[in-house]
């Protein structure tokens, strides 16, 4: 139950305790909550009034399985507003055993100045100076710092793209095998750490000391219960170790939904080339690991290492958004050169989404042809050498909209979307336009409940009810992102009752108070007033709650829709 | 009357010969329902989530007509 605030300015370091007016947050719940109070919501998000905050959930650190989430907070450079982040991997598992709430990170080092944090298995953080470090890709990093510190570290840092303060840079985490494959990569994180001085972030996996739980034999039993029916859900127990998350790829074609070569088609032409069901079998051929362990006890194992025709490691772990982005926003059909893309955005720190995006956008104002995968490769080389055109594919989709003066740049508050086009499943435009985080598709997905048969009368082609699911799904996201649970494990929540009521028993035998659903769900309204609050008073308004204006133009083939959820319907998304 | 169905992720499994290249013909009665299909091929609602009949996704009440494709996906959750 302790803060350790880092002051990048005066290089020092403060333990403190959890002040009361955030004690029972973790995650996002935690993030969120400490920035609308203490970061000046008008400030230079690049400058020494912003604060990065890394915040392991509520139940990371215990015996639960799939606890390993990450978050971390700061005003975005990417969006303007407030941004919450996270990443599975090891850190928050570790942060957890060693009793850390949150590291605040403040202030600015000088200008070319560059630091790591290291946490020991005592709790004992030190600030190193790092200038040798400076320039230095991921991979070659971490390998660099678990030479130096040992590998029983979880690690979180960034490649050039942060130290060159691109607004699509990412805070790269390392998975359990210690590569630096996991991402938080949306919002531009990685340029506030690299506009603090911070290159890395080094903590000990060996920390014996988590917070007390208050009620630790129901907390146990509970555990029990909930890992079975994560175990048991045909979902999360069989399909996603099978085939992870590129399973998407098939249904969302058939939909009509992939969003392909810079939104302008809603099925990807040979998307069959990239599916889940093609990336398994190519695994498996090749000799590479499919129903692979990335995160901290997860017990799902959703992960894969894809790997050359000679065997060889090319990255970890190829997921459905990513796959997307640099391949059907490209019009790329080839897992090899997705891959490769795939590692390079990693190893230069950068968010895969909102790059694939920027290069699909640069494709169709006439740069290069869409397809062209060396171009594609050459532009990310580009952004790692940090010369005037990567700076500029970097920054992300509407810069490179405005370099090339094209008006197609599939974004809400300047980030991409995901893989879902939101004229063809309308709900998530509901999401895209009206979610604090601008375009994210985690922060309410509602794409199972309108593509679903047996799931009621939602049709993804009309407005009708998606405010509500969309409303419904954010406030329930909010408040599991406080948790520090992995997303796919809330499927057994969602679906077999004695998990969900055995999440809220883990909740209490934690915190010490008998939670009810109602109190989840205020949870999660007061984040996201939070998170609202903090945007109104940075200049963000209803009119930032809409997609780029060509979704209301340009109906997306094969259903030839537009956008159909009007400005008055997304306002009443949050009309509380 | 006739339906082609495809089946995706762990579902092909379940049908030993299945051609992933080709899929499958199905045999239906008139007026035969997406869920008609499902209940036919003994896919549960937990195992064939998703339904698109001709390129579009359905819900389980559409009705098929002779020479639909139909593709079936298990339940999606999030990305």
């Amino acid at each position: 139950m302790k803060f350790l605030r880092v002051n990048m300015t005066e290089k020092s370091i403060k333990a403190e305790d959890v002040p009361r007016a955030y004690q029972g947050l973790g995650g996002r719940g935690l993030t969120s909550i400490f920035i609308n109070a203490e970061v000046p919501p008008t400030c230079d998000s690049l400058g020494p009034e912003n604060k990065l905050i890394f915040a392991p959930g509520l139940l990371s650190g215990t015996t639960l399985i799939n606890t390993s989430r990450i978050s971390i907070g700061a005003k975005s450079p990417l969006t303007g507003g407030i941004k919450e982040s996270n990443a599975g991997g090891t850190v928050a598992a570790a942060l957890g055993r060693l009793g850390i709430t949150a590291i605040i990170v403040e202030g600015k080092a000088p200008q070319g100045e560059l630091y790591l944090l290291a946490i020991d298995e005592n709790a004992q953080a030190r600030l190193l100076p790092a200038q040798g470090l400076k320039g230095m890709r991921t991979y070659a990093l971490v390998e660099t710092l678990q030479k130096d510190y040992g590998e029983k570290n979880g690690i979180l840092c960034i490649g050039p793209a942060g130290e060159y303060q691109l607004a699509s840079a990412s805070i790269q985490s390392t998975d359990v095998d210690g590569r630096p494959c996991r991402a938080a990569g949306r919002g531009g994180l990685g340029a506030v750490m690299g506009s603090k001085g911070l290159k890395a972030l080094i903590v000990s996996q060996g920390g014996k000391h988590p917070d007390a739980l208050a009620d630790p034999e129901a907390f146990k039993q509970a555990a029990i219960v909930f890992a079975k029916a994560v175990k048991d859900h045909p979902f999360s127990g069989q399909l996603m170790p099978a085939l992870g998350t590129s399973m998407l790829v098939g249904p969302i074609n058939a939909a009509g939904a992939f969003p392909s070569f810079n939104a302008t088609q809603g099925v990807l032409e040979g998307w069959e080339k990239v599916s889940g069901e093609k990336l398994a079998e190519t695994i498996k051929a090749r000799g590479g690991k499919s129903g692979h362990m990335g995160c901290s006890q997860c017990i799902i194992h959703c992960s894969n290492e894809f790997v050359d025709t000679k065997g060889k490691y090319v990255t970890a772990s190829l997921e459905y958004e990513t796959i997307w982005a640099t391949g059907g926003m490209t019009g790329i059909t080839d897992l090899d050169a997705i891959a490769r893309m795939d590692f390079l955005c990693d190893d230069i720190g950068i968010d895969t989404m909102n790059t694939g995006v920027a290069i699909a956008v640069a494709m169709d104002a006439g740069y290069k042809p869409f397809g062209d995968a060396q171009a594609a490769v050459e532009l990310l080389e580009e952004v790692a050498k940090g010369t005037e055109l990567g700076r500029i594919i970097g920054n992300g989709p509407v810069a490179v909209g405005k370099h090339f003066k094209h008006h197609r740049v599939p974004v809400a508050k300047n980030q991409s979307i995901a893989a879902y086009d939101p004229r063809g499943i309308q709900g998530m435009a509901v999401t895209y336009a009206t979610s604090p985080m601008g375009a994210d598709h985690t922060a309410g997905w509602v794409v199972g409940q309108n593509l679903a048969a047996f799931g009621g009368k939602l049709d993804p082609l009309s407005p009708q009810g998606q405010v509500e699911v969309s409303r419904a799904a954010q406030i329930a996201t909010a408040a599991f992102d406080a948790t520090g649970l992995c997303q796919f494990a809330a499927t057994a929540v969602n679906d077999i009752p004695a998990a969900g009521q055995a999440l809220l028993t883990l909740l209490s035998a934690k915190l010490g108070t008998a939670l009810t659903p109602e109190d989840v769900t205020a949870l999660g309204v007061r984040v996201i007033k939070a998170e609202r609050e903090f945007n109104r008073k940075a200049g963000l308004t209803n009119k930032d709650d809409r997609l780029a204006r060509f979704f209301y133009e340009e109906p997306l083939p094969p259903h030839n829709k537009p956008v159909l959820v009007s400005d008055a319907e997304m306002d009443r998304t949050f009309d509380f | 009357m006739n339906v082609s169905v495809r089946l995706f992720g762990l579902l092909p499994c379940r049908f030993p010969g299945y051609d992933s290249e080709k899929g499958m013909e199905v045999d239906l009665p008139p007026g035969a329902k997406v869920k008609d299909l499902l209940a036919q091929l003994d896919i549960s609602k937990e195992e064939g989530g998703i339904v698109a009949v001709d390129g579009l996704v359905q819900k389980a009440e559409a009705e098929l007509r002779d020479g639909s494709v139909l593709h079936v996906f298990h339940p999606i959750v999030g990305g």
